[in-house]
């Protein structure tokens, strides 16, 4: 059966496979993204409802997200089994995006193949000329009247991701707004990068004369518990207090640490190159903890560790939910999340070297007693005392 | 509880819900959240005689017309996007106020422009059209139309017509190539 956009049809078994074919030249990225709606609200629960190049499944593989490496031909595929979909869900919104500067306009006609129990059930075309949107709702799979269905859609937004994600509840904060501006609004949840055990090193190539000023921010969650909604916003009071500090090596072979504790609050447009923003003591700022560093003096630091230390409060790390955000201008966002669980109160995050100009991004999360063993793990060679804050 | 009506299915309103003489249509749909141009939806009624015409233009109630001569049948206006909850358009219909030589009244929905605009029912959201009595604010029958009707852009909802001194209201649900400018001509108005 061919769909017109709009058309649905009954789907007669449990297990799915929706194919997107389509093409496009090597400077376009397409992604692909299921979002998984809640019954009422028709909007994601939290970030574990969207499968997406960065989450290709849900833990129980009630979706399972299967892209091509090839762009012309590409072929992505989405399996789905109904009976594996949390009860919660009421509906599935498959959709494309694609990227800065490009349109849906710019690739190939996608084809839509819908199989249930393997057998093809339905086709669908969509035609892309003119079309301006720089994300598309391909299709929808939903249930009603306790039949589960699958609608063509071929309805998408002109303003690309943001929109699409806020239109299922996705929160994307704005960029702050005084930091270097950027050419192309920034996707900030999606496009980034996620440094984690399988994917731990990345290098970035400056634009320009510099990288700009590279935010590093770190925040936690204070009081809810591990399962809970990453998009919602941080709130509460608690005794758990965070700090986040970097320890830097210039290229003259000077050393420096900036830290809250001992109100090392470095400077910016001079050495270090590394500021802090105010020790957020509270815990109760939902921006968390800041450092900038002036990437545009790049090339006289030779490499920065980048650590957090838990100043007050018992925690332990799995249970902050505490993540870290590399933003670069004009770059890809990471992220590294502290995960693992244990009683050394002091981590490292990320270390940053210059790499004949480049940033190599390396993800460490390794766990120390304290500053000093940081500093010993990675050979800076600080002088260290006892110390506490005012 | 409202009763589902398979397409040409019978229903005598009388029966169902003696109370019955207020009669309201509504129709109600989403407002857009994608790029693009509006889903602009559109109830009309056609007053119709034995042989199934309008005795004149006065008998078509749509959105440029909104109130038949004698008052019986009045639509609460134009809504060209689907904001607002509930019923976005409606037509209310005073059963015992009907001209005695109007046989039945064919209710229909359309997408205005819709076939130009490559828009069918079933990209609108949640847009469905029913009959309601009016007095106890009673849902009667509900039709889905981006669920049932998805692929069509304009549609003959149902009749409400006299049968043996009483009204019964008849679900036609059938699809309409040509929108509503083709609906005037089947009912006999020169467009």
């Amino acid at each position: 059966m061919q769909l017109v956009a709009g058309g649905n049809i009954q789907i007669p078994a449990q297990d799915i496979e929706i194919c997107i074919k389509t093409g496009f030249s090597s400077d376009i990225e397409l992604d692909v993204t299921a979002y998984l709606l809640a019954q009422g609200t028709l909007k994601v629960r939290g970030d574990q409802d969207m499968i997406f190049y960065g989450q290709r499944q849900t833990p129980n593989q009630s979706v399972v997200l299967l892209e091509s490496s090839s762009k012309n031909p590409n072929l992505t595929k989405l399996k789905i089994n109904i009976a594996l979909l949390d009860a919660q869900i009421q509906k599935l919104a498959i959709c494309v995006t694609i990227n800065e500067p490009n349109t849906i306009g710019n690739i190939v006609p996608i084809d839509i193949e819908l199989y249930a129990a393997q057998q093809r059930i339905a086709t669908a075309h969509l035609d892309t000329r003119n079309r301006t949107e720089k994300a598309l709702i391909l299709a929808e799979i939903y249930l009603h009247n306790s039949q589960w269905k699958f609608r063509f859609v071929g309805q998408g937004f002109n303003g690309g991701l943001k929109p699409l994600a806020e239109n299922f509840g996705v929160v994307i904060a704005d960029e702050v707004k005084n930091t270097t501006p950027t050419p192309t609004p920034t996707n900030i949840n999606l496009s980034k990068i996620r440094l984690d055990k399988n994917n731990s090193t990345i290098n970035l190539t400056k634009k320009g004369n510099g990288f700009g000023k590279i935010s590093v921010n770190l925040n936690w969650n204070k009081s809810q518990p591990k399962s809970q909604s990453f998009f919602q916003k941080l709130s509460g009071s608690s005794a758990i207090d965070l700090d986040l500090g970097a320890m830097v090596q210039l290229k003259n072979g000077e050393i420096d640490l900036v830290q809250p504790l001992g109100n090392r609050f470095g400077r910016f447009e001079v050495k270090p190159f590394i500021q802090l923003d105010g020790d957020d003591r509270t815990g109760s700022s939902v921006q968390g903890e800041n450092l900038h560093i002036n990437g545009n003096q790049w090339d006289q630091i030779e490499r920065i560790v980048i650590y957090a230390y838990i100043y007050q409060g018992a925690a332990q790390w799995a249970a902050t939910d505490g993540v870290v955000t590399i933003k670069i201008p004009d770059q890809p966002e990471i992220e590294v999340h502290l995960t693992d669980g244990n009683q050394l109160t002091t981590c490292s995050i990320v270390e940053l070297k210059n790499n004949n100009g480049t940033i190599q991004a390396n993800r460490e999360v390794r766990y120390f007693k304290d500053q000093k063993y940081l500093d010993e793990h990675y050979g800076f060679g600080f002088r260290w005392t006892q110390g506490s804050k005012n | 509880m409202a009763i589902s009506l398979n397409k040409g299915g019978n229903l005598s309103l009388s029966k169902t819900d003696p109370s019955l003489n207020q009669v309201l249509v509504g129709l109600g749909w989403d407002a857009r959240a994608t790029d693009g141009t509006d889903f602009d939806l559109d109830a009309s009624a056609f007053l119709l005689s034995e042989n199934g015409k309008v005795r004149g233009e006065h008998d078509f109630i749509f959105y440029n017309q909104t109130r038949s001569p004698e008052g019986s049948v009045e639509h609460t206006g134009d809504n060209r996007t689907g904001a607002g909850d509930g019923d976005d358009e409606a037509v209310r219909i005073n059963l015992a106020q009907v001209p005695a030589d109007v046989q039945k009244i064919a209710i229909t929905v359309t997408i205005h422009e819709g076939e130009s605009r490559g828009q069918n029912f079933g990209q609108v959201q949640n847009a469905f059209i029913r009959v309601v009595n009016d007095q106890s604010n009673t849902e009667i029958v509900r039709f889905d139309l981006n669920e049932d009707y998805s692929t069509e852009t304009a549609m003959i909802f149902g009749e409400l017509y006299r049968h043996n001194g009483e009204w019964k209201f008849r679900a036609v649900g059938q699809g309409y190539a040509g929108g509503l400018s083709a609906m005037c001509q089947q009912f006999g108005i020169s467009i």
